[in-house]
């Protein structure tokens, strides 16, 4: 196909494209990533269209940090590291965190883990990054299930999901208690 | 409800009114056409209010190529008791080129068998031309896509500036 041709040919006014959003994002996800990133800026509609979580969906998904516990009297620490740019990983301490050992990890997301303490039955939000950490307001009820959901893509607030009386979930539903906030900036207690 | 081995004939009829005659066989290959004929097997008749003459005439003759393919290499497949590679190698690289030539058109064609492809869900075809479609952009300024689809540039200056400072290595000229 000619588009010198196409263009010459084709002047003001004449009928467009009508195709589809469903169509275009068809088209869209052949292209090599670096197109759709130039393509964002040829109208609105194709830059709602090439958001930023289409574009995030397109791409591998990348592991930026992994979290281990270890049963040996030597890593009796709960151990987190990262993948470095340049391929190597690096063992990321965790003493910050005075909680560490009398809690234990119940979820993780996007580089913030979410520690749970019995004895105390407090929840920590804990920033492996920035070495931050949080403790939340004392769990009204005792939960089931909890779990921490954070994107930093989407926000920079995290919430923190607990689920109790899960035990009559399908009859009664559940009760639910959902910590809200500003990541481990203010409320920091390091 | 048995259906005879004779041809069956179904009429395709598009919007501006033209009427198509093609056999059930081609007719099955738009998926569209397939569902609704085992929902009612006595349906000869099928207007399709989406599709213009000159698109369905194309997408027919897409199916009847692509129909001819295939009995074409069953037949020899029952011949020789086997398909040989080679030869079947050779006819998907014959019609692979058949595909390619048939792509020449400009791009509103491509745009309305693309649209034509979908309603009537012809897999194949889908395929072929949303390819086509990508590989024709891909290397494309923005400008030039704007032109190439007649798109108005509805972003503010300072909205595009802040979209090309977000990737600027995809700007640059290279591909």
């Amino acid at each position: 196909m000619e588009l010198t041709d196409l263009m010459s040919c084709y002047g003001e006014g004449m009928k467009a494209c009508n195709i589809t959003d469903d169509l275009l994002v068809e088209i869209l996800v052949r292209l090599p990533f670096k197109s759709l990133c130039r393509f964002k800026c040829v109208s609105k509609s194709w830059r709602r269209v090439i958001s930023d979580n289409f574009l995030r969906q397109r791409l591998p998904p990348i592991v930026t940090g992994l979290f281990l516990r270890s049963e040996s009297a030597q890593f009796k620490k709960a151990r987190y590291a990262y993948t470095s740019s340049n391929g190597t990983v690096q063992d990321c301490n965790l003493n910050f965190f005075p909680f560490g050992e009398k809690s234990t990890v119940v979820d993780g997301a996007n580089g913030l883990l979410l520690y749970f303490s019995s004895a105390l039955r407090t929840y920590y939000v804990v920033n492996t990054g920035m070495k931050l950490w949080v403790s939340l307001p004392k769990a009204q009820k005792a939960a089931q299930l909890s779990m921490l959901a954070f994107d930093p893509y989407t926000s920079t607030d995290y919430r923190v999901v607990c689920f109790s009386s899960f035990t009559a979930w399908l009859a009664q539903g559940a009760e639910l208690e959902i910590y809200s906030s500003k990541p481990a900036s203010g409320t920091s207690t390091k | 409800m048995a259906r005879s081995s004779t041809e069956n004939m179904i009429t395709l009829m598009s919007s501006d009114g033209e009427e198509f005659m093609v056999t059930e066989k081609v007719a099955r290959e738009c998926t569209t056409i397939r569902n609704m004929l085992e929902d009612d097997c006595v349906i000869t008749n099928i207007p399709l209010p989406n599709v213009t003459s000159d698109i369905l005439s194309m997408v027919i003759e897409y199916c009847m190529e692509h129909v001819a393919a295939a009995e074409k290499a069953a037949a020899e497949t029952a011949e020789k008791g086997s398909s040989s590679a080679p030869a079947a190698a050779k006819a998907n690289k014959d019609l692979e080129e058949w595909d390619k030539a048939f792509m020449n058109v400009d791009v509103y064609t491509l745009c309305d068998l693309i649209l034509a492809a979908n309603y009537l869900n012809v897999s194949g075809l889908l395929d072929l031309t949303i390819q086509t479609a990508a590989n024709l952009i891909k290397g494309k300024s923005p400008e030039q896509i704007r032109k190439t689809f007649h798109i108005q540039n509805d972003l503010s200056l300072e909205e595009e500036e802040k979209i090309r400072s977000q990737t600027p290595w995809a700007f640059e000229k290279s591909e």
